[in-house]
Order: structure tokens, then sequence, then C-alpha cells
């Protein structure tokens, strides 16, 4: 292997770990005793994210758990919901096992000067067991909005946590 | 096997470059502790803010000892209010004097375009003392942070939640 190939591998893994680091946050803890679970998965962002840039059905977050029966509060949060298109409504959905639970809109009239921070909470009854928590924004279009939309010298976010705490 | 890893490690860089995952760590622990921490105000008249380069503005200010644990903290307005036409404002949550997070507020009348405003940030905290501020860093022409009347009590609030062991 030449020197210039093994710089190559060297500065490519180096910047991955770089934008991984810098881009994602993603913390939790998990009580595998089925007394509380408390994932939490954030995303930086020091440029805008463009909606229309996702793939397909894939969405915002997606976080498997096990939980103890009962309640589990569910949030997803975004800093910038930036509208781009004018005459245009969205809606963030969240899914538990794949059911609609809540959803929340935003509109855009103007399609310029409407950003806003969203948040969107839902509390559910779950059984025991692996549950799968899905956060989607629809419908997806040319003129993608921010989500979100930062400047430089700033850090944008888009989190989802699950929490249940009991006893 | 060499070309084999090379491409593996490239497409992680790839992958991570172009954001296209997201990686969650679990600790696990017994005996969990959830620790709150907050600070409250209420309005009955408008708290403008004004900020500019090198300047800028406190909204809330907490002092909150951690214990080592993963934390939640959110800042809440009940009436964020552009003043002018095309305006935006710049919240930042503001730990230990780094900023760590900012949200955006829009304005393009400058009327009739109140709302809520959240900030919520997910991370981790070493156990001791820190300072936990939320400023407003960038507000164009003006904002009033919250925007209130004498017959109201509109919140501006930061909360800490926080899980860690005993």
């Amino acid at each position: 292997m030449t020197m210039a190939r093994r710089l190559a591998i060297v500065l490519i893994v180096a910047g991955g770990i770089l934008a991984a680091v810098t881009t994602f946050r993603a913390i939790g803890h998990v009580r595998q005793n089925g007394v509380s679970a408390n994932i939490f998965q954030q995303q930086r962002f020091r440029t805008p994210r463009r909606i229309r840039a996702l793939v397909g059905e894939r969405p915002l977050h997606a976080i498997r758990v096990r939980t103890a029966p009962g309640v589990v509060a569910v949030s997803w949060y975004d800093s910038d919901f930036e509208p781009t298109q004018s005459s245009k409504r969205y809606f963030v959905t969240l899914y538990v096992d794949g059911v609609a639970q809540a959803a929340v809109a935003k509109d855009g009239k103007a399609g310029k000067y409407e950003d806003g921070g969203v948040l969107v909470r839902w509390d559910v009854s779950v059984a025991a067991g692996v549950h799968r928590f899905v956060v989607a924004v629809e419908p997806k279009s040319a003129l993608g909005p921010g989500l979100p939309y930062t400047d430089p010298g700033h850090v944008g976010l888009d989190s989802m946590s699950v929490e249940q705490i009991k006893g | 096997m060499r070309i084999l890893l090379f491409c593996l490690l490239a497409g992680v860089a790839i992958l991570s470059l172009a954001g296209g995952y997201a990686i969650t760590s679990r600790a696990q622990s017994s005996g969990d502790h959830v620790t709150f921490g907050y600070t409250q105000h209420r309005y009955n008249g408008s708290r403008i803010a004004v900020a500019s380069t090198g300047r800028n503005v406190l909204l809330e200010h907490l002092t909150y000892t951690a214990h080592g644990g993963n934390v939640q903290v959110e800042w809440y307005d009940g009436a964020v209010t552009p003043l002018l036409p095309r305006t935006g404002l710049y919240v930042a949550l503001v730990i230990d004097g780094r900023r760590v997070a900012s949200t955006l507020h829009g304005g393009l009348h400058g009327v009739y375009e109140t709302r809520p405003g959240w900030l919520l940030w997910f991370g981790h905290l070493s156990a001791g003392e820190h300072v936990i501020d939320i400023r407003a860093v960038r507000t164009d022409t003006g904002w009033a942070v919250p925007y209130a009347d004498p017959s109201t009590n509109v919140v501006d609030n930061l909360t800490v939640t926080e899980v860690h062991g005993s």
C-alpha cells in the first residue's frame, strides 16, 4: 500500500469520525429491569437540512426500546421548521408500533420568514416488551422545508426522546 | 482484505458526512434518580430584546448542580413576538459559556405573529455546578420575549431534568 493511499484512508476515516461527532449527539439510558426507559436521539446541524434530501419514506427518527407496562412519554423537537413554499401545510406524526398516535401541523402562507421551533409531546400506554417509536414528516416536496434551517455560527437541533419513569 | 477494509471505512465516512444515520448509545444502571431544577418568570408587560453583534440579551439564568447524569434542558416562552417586518430571532442555550444549541423564529409582517417558543436540548453534564443561560443572540429588528399585556401573566421559564445514578 502506497503512502498516498494510507494517507487517503486516514483522512477519510478522520473526516467520517469528525462528521459523526459534530452532527449526531445521541445519548440514552435504559434500565433493563423494566423500571424505566430514557432514550434520547439528537442530531445537531450547522447548515440547513432540507426534507427533500431524505430518501423515500425514511423517517426523521426511529427508536426501538424495551419498556415496562405503563405510560411512555414521547417527544419530538426541531429548533426551526422553515416553510419554503407558499400556501403549504406540513404534518409531523408520531408513530408507535406503526400506529399514528399524534401529529402537529406547520403552515407556510408566504413561504418565507415563517420560521419557528416545533414540539410534539404524547403520552401513550404500552404493554411490556420492545416497541418502535417513529417520527415522520409529510408531504415531502421538491422545495423541501428546512428541518431545521440554521445559519453559520448557530447550532440547530432535531431530537426525539422516549421516557418511562415509574416507581 | 485491505481493499475490503478500505471500502468499509470509506462507506462509514461517506454515510457520516451525508448525515445518513444516527447512533444511540445506551448505558445501564440501577437505582436511578430524577432531579429537577427550574427558574420561572411571569410578565404583565412586554420584555423587549434587542441584540447585536457582540451583545446578547440574557433571558433566563440558572445555576444547576449536576450529578453526572443525562439531562433535558427546556426553555419555554409563552409569547415570542416580532416587532417589525422581515425579521429573525435566534435564541441560544449557553452552558458554562459555550453555545450548545439555537432556535430560530421568523417574522414576515411584524404583527399578529405571536407564538410560543421552545428550545429543547439533551446532553450530559458532569457532576458539579453548571451555569445555564438562555440568551437572545440575534434579534435583527427587536422582539418581545415575551409580549404581555397588563392583564396577563405570560410565562418564560427554564427547566432542567436529570436522570442519574444514586
